[in-house]
């Protein structure tokens, strides 16, 4: 079974398959399905592989080339069909023109230049294609010409948007005076009459030299040589002629249909590129390799009658176009005569000191299409040029291949990295804010309105002057509100004590209050004091707060002032000081009074007088009196000096707030404190029963007001709260309703 | 076990101690009585000695305040220009002299009175503001309290108000039946807890010199 090598992958396929097995690669789509299976697999692709082969054919091994040898043409078949002056064996075939005159031209490529001529005839004058019809041209292709004219309405629907592809330049078409003249000085004369009459070569530029003229020319010199070239391909002028014309004018129907210019530009843009694309490959199999193979080819296997060029009568009926060139149609208005602009334009003095390069095919194919310069005349196009021909790497020559690069290996470049924090809007806000914070850290404020003092402090200021012009007033204007009928019972207990006691007998007070509740406690205790100074009493006095000291002094200078006595220190009465260590001390106080004092607080012995002789221990004391404001205090006497008495008794003169704390040693059986005066009101009451008024006298009616007063505001200030924690609270229950 | 001596030793100091002067405290033995007066009166100087230690310690702080200028050190530099003042005087003067007598009843005594005025405005003012923060039963309990024990405790013309005032009064009971039984709950309290503190120092469960 005959099989096809794909030229994509190398691996054999069926003869009748089109693709290949493998890779999907097209086999068949380039040439003669009638021509054997080496020659077609041969052509597949060559217009991109054959330029590699040649390159490789040096390094190639042996093997390869055996293998090579079913698909492909041996060297030596190859030599033998090429001739000398191709071989090399007889130099070059345009440095040698002498040889190249003794080739006959053949009646096909005598037809083929005449037909030429007349193709550039017709692209020159149009108007002379107008005046002059080729014969048995067609309506359409009549239109078409008059289209490229600029009169036909769908080219004018074209022109804006393929100006340069729809109208080709004139410079292509028109033969440079300076080829002229070096083809009439360098180039033979079969040359001249070549490239004035082939349609095939082309005008070499003027700085071209011989020796660099393109391969086409050479190509076609093979040609010549080669006498026996086919007949059909001489026809292959005409079709190419006639058959693009009804080709572009079915583009063009296409294209007015096409209502998105865009699309448009770029759909053409693809067509074009394809056409140059086939332009190539179609140069490389009419010239060279199609050439070579068919008149090495013997005639009962290729047979001239199989040519894929048929006649125009055959193209005209339709039937016998083969499916592979059904696909395909030629046009242009010169033929297959193509040439690039650039290499037409006549150029300058200087530039034409350069050369230019020809590149080859497999070059050429390998080109991004972005850096190929179009051809400004579209020559070859396909029936499927919608299909985007790729034309680089290993899918080159096929169709509908995705298109990788444009989009997703499209190099982009990285995104700039700045050093700039993203952050949100809310960020920044908050930043602006913090930063407004710290700014605003070590900036002295301005002063602002003057404040206005809260309605709690109008209040409390109101409360205060309401009760100091109460007992101002009351103090100013003698207002005497009376005392208390009847006594308090430990007011009367503690009288009654200190009517028992007798004349001078020691007693002992301790001044255990702070400086803070002097007035209080110098009122209830002055009372106290002026009964015992009228009894004759002596007293020892001493204190467990650091300032009793003081004290002491500042109440018997008081009561010696206001009530009228002449009390001496060390005399009646004496400081023993300060005791130290708390309920310790106390306790050690209780249990040796005379090894816990040595000398009096001004520094002088203590024991030493008289009325402290017989003082040995506590409880040699008839009386003990206790003036403080603490009830700890007060339960430290009890505790640790009470039971040291021995049945002495024991009185408290008591701040009103410690009354409560020593009533319980009060209420007790035996009563372990014997009586108590507690405040201005028990100094008040005491006063009244000695009938002495004294100082808690004058403080008790300003006191008596003030309390007065205070019950009053509270009554009021107590029912302005309900009633407005009421009417709130009535609100808020109104306002729940309502919500 | 790490066997700590000195722990040891300050427990066993502390321990026996107290059981010398809690045993001289219930039987008269003259040799306990006599062991339990010389740790009293020790214990009397070493508390006296801590007053001066905490005088020196309020110092020091104010000093190092001044030094590293802290804020408010303005009223470090007149607290130790008061104290020092003040132990001059009394110092040189006595604390029963004249000087001594002049700073207590014009610096002590003043400051100390008006810082009680303003607390009887301020509880007045309470009083009045009570019902503002919500009818509550404590809050009324609180104000009729208050204001049975101040009425019974004035006279208007020398007249009480009958059934307020009095030893059979509202005010004597208030005073005698719940402010009596409570506080001899809060004093039954600090006994048991002075006793309870008594017995783990004893046991040595508390060690408050550190040992």
């Amino acid at each position: 079974m005959a099989e096809i090598r794909c030229p994509m992958c190398g691996k054999p396929n069926p003869s009748e398959r089109e693709t290949c097995q493998y890779c999907q690669a097209r086999l068949k789509s380039m040439v003669d399905p009638q021509l054997p299976e080496n020659n077609a697999d041969e052509q597949i692709g060559q217009s991109f592989h054959d330029a590699d082969r040649e390159a490789e054919e040096g390094s190639v091994p042996d093997w390869l080339k055996s293998i090579r040898e079913g698909d492909f043409l041996s060297e030596s078949e190859e030599e033998e069909a090429l001739p000398a002056w191709i071989t090399g064996e007889g130099g070059g075939g345009f440095e040698e023109p002498e040889e190249a005159e003794k080739i006959e031209v053949p009646d096909w490529l005598h037809n083929l230049r005449q037909e030429g001529e007349k193709v550039q005839t017709s692209a020159l004058s149009p108007d002379k294609l107008d005046a002059h019809p080729i014969d048995d041209e067609p309506e359409w292709l009549r239109k078409i010409r008059l289209g490229q004219q600029g009169d036909d309405i769908e080219t004018d629907r074209l022109r804006p948007v393929i100006p340069e592809r729809a109208a080709p330049p004139p410079v292509e078409v028109q033969p440079s005076p300076v080829t002229e003249e070096e083809s009439s000085q360098d180039i033979p004369d079969w040359v001249a009459e070549l490239s004035g009459k082939s349609v095939f070569t082309s005008e070499p530029p003027p700085d071209v030299s011989e020796k660099e003229l393109p391969e086409e020319k050479l190509r076609f010199e093979h040609k010549e040589e080669d006498g026996s070239l086919l007949a059909w391909l001489s026809t292959l002028e005409d079709e190419d002629t006639i058959q693009a014309e009804p080709i572009l004018s079915e583009k063009a129907k296409e294209i007015e249909a096409v209502d998105d210019e865009s699309l448009f530009s770029s759909e053409l843009s693809g067509l074009f590129d394809e056409v140059d694309t086939f332009d190539f490959d179609f140069e490389e199999e009419t010239s060279s390799e199609a050439a070579v193979i068919q008149e090495e080819l013997p005639e009962d296997i290729f047979p001239k009658t199989a040519s894929p060029f048929t006649s125009e009568e055959e193209l005209e009926q339709g039937d016998n176009i083969p499916d592979w060139l059904e696909g395909i149609s030629i046009t242009g208005e010169e033929g297959i005569e193509t040439e690039a602009p650039v290499e037409t334009e006549p150029e300058s003095e200087a530039d034409t000191e350069i050369t230019s390069a020809v590149v080859p095919e497999w070059l050429e194919a390998y080109r991004p299409a972005e850096t190929v310069e179009k051809p400004a005349k579209p020559e070859l196009i396909f029936k499927a040029e919608k299909k985007k021909l790729e034309g680089a790497g290993p899918l080159a020559g096929l169709y509908s291949v995705l298109p990788a690069e444009p989009d997703i290996a499209k190099s982009r470049k990285p995104s700039a990295i700045t050093d700039v924090l993203e952050i949100t809007e809310k960020q920044r806000h908050q930043t602006s804010v913090f930063e407004e914070l710290l700014s605003g850290e070590g900036v002295s404020g301005i002063p602002g309105e003057k404040q206005i003092i809260a309605p709690q402090n109008i209040i409390r200021i109101v409360l205060f002057l309401i009760l100091c012009i109460t007992i101002i007033g009351v103090r100013l204007f003698g207002i005497n509100l009376g005392i208390i009928s009847t006594p308090p019972s430990e007011t009367l207990d503690a009288i009654n004590i200190l009517n028992a006691m007798s004349h001078g007998s020691p007693v002992l007070l301790a001044v255990d209050y702070q400086p803070g509740y002097t007035g209080e406690m110098e009122t209830a205790l002055s009372v106290v004091l002026d009964e015992l100074m009228v009894k004759g009493a002596s007293l020892a006095m001493v204190s467990t707060n650091p300032t009793g000291p003081a004290q002491i002094e500042r109440l018997i200078s008081q009561v010696n002032k206001n009530l009228g006595h002449q009390y001496l220190e060390n005399e009646q009465y004496i400081t023993l000081g300060y005791i130290a260590g708390g309920t310790t001390g106390l306790n050690g106080f209780a249990n040796q009074p005379r090894r816990f004092f040595n000398q009096g607080a001004d520094g002088k012995p203590i024991w030493a007088a008289s009325w402290l002789s017989n003082i040995n221990k506590i409880s040699d004391f008839a009386l003990v009196v206790v003036a403080t404001d603490d009830p700890d205090t007060a339960r430290a006497w009890v505790e640790q000096v009470q039971p040291s008495l021995e049945n002495k008794p024991m009185i408290m003169v008591l701040s009103a707030q410690a009354e409560p704390m020593v009533r319980p040693y009060y209420e007790t059986i035996p009563k372990q404190v014997s009586g108590m005066v507690t405040g201005i009101m028990g100094g008040a009451a005491f006063e009244k029963i000695i009938n002495r008024p004294g100082v808690a006298t004058k403080h008790w009616s300003p006191f008596n007001a003030a309390v007065m007063i205070a019950i009053l505001l509270i009554v009021i200030g107590s029912g302005y709260s309900i009633i407005s924690t009421l009417m709130k609270q009535r609100k808020e229950i109104a306002q729940e309703g309502r919500g | 076990m790490k066997w700590n001596i000195k722990a040891a030793i300050s427990t066993s100091i502390a321990i026996a101690i107290g059981i010398i002067v809690l045993i001289g405290s219930f039987i008269k033995i003259p040799v306990l009585v006599s062991l339990r007066e010389v740790f009293l009166h020790w214990a009397v100087i070493l508390s006296a000695l801590a007053l001066v230690i905490g005088i020196l310690n309020l110092g020091y702080v104010h000093v190092r305040k001044i030094s590293t200028q802290a804020t408010g050190d303005i009223y470090s530099v007149i607290l130790l220009l008061s104290m020092g003042l003040t132990f001059l005087a009394v110092g040189f003067f006595g604390p029963t002299g004249e000087v001594s007598q002049w700073l207590y009843n014009n610096v002590i005594f003043p400051i100390e009175a008006s810082l009680l005025g303003v607390i009887a405005v301020v509880l007045l003012y309470a009083c009045i503001r009570l019902f503002r923060r919500g009818i509550t039963l404590f809050s009324v309990v609180f104000i009729s309290t208050t204001l049975v024990v101040l009425l019974g405790s004035v006279s208007i013309m020398g007249l009480q108000i009958p059934g307020l005032s009095g030893s059979d009064g509202i005010r004597a009971l208030l005073i005698q039946i719940p402010v009596v039984g409570g506080a001899r709950g809060i004093l039954i309290g600090v006994a048991l807890g002075a006793m309870a503190t008594g017995l783990r120092v004893l046991m040595g469960a508390d060690r408050p010199y550190n040992g």
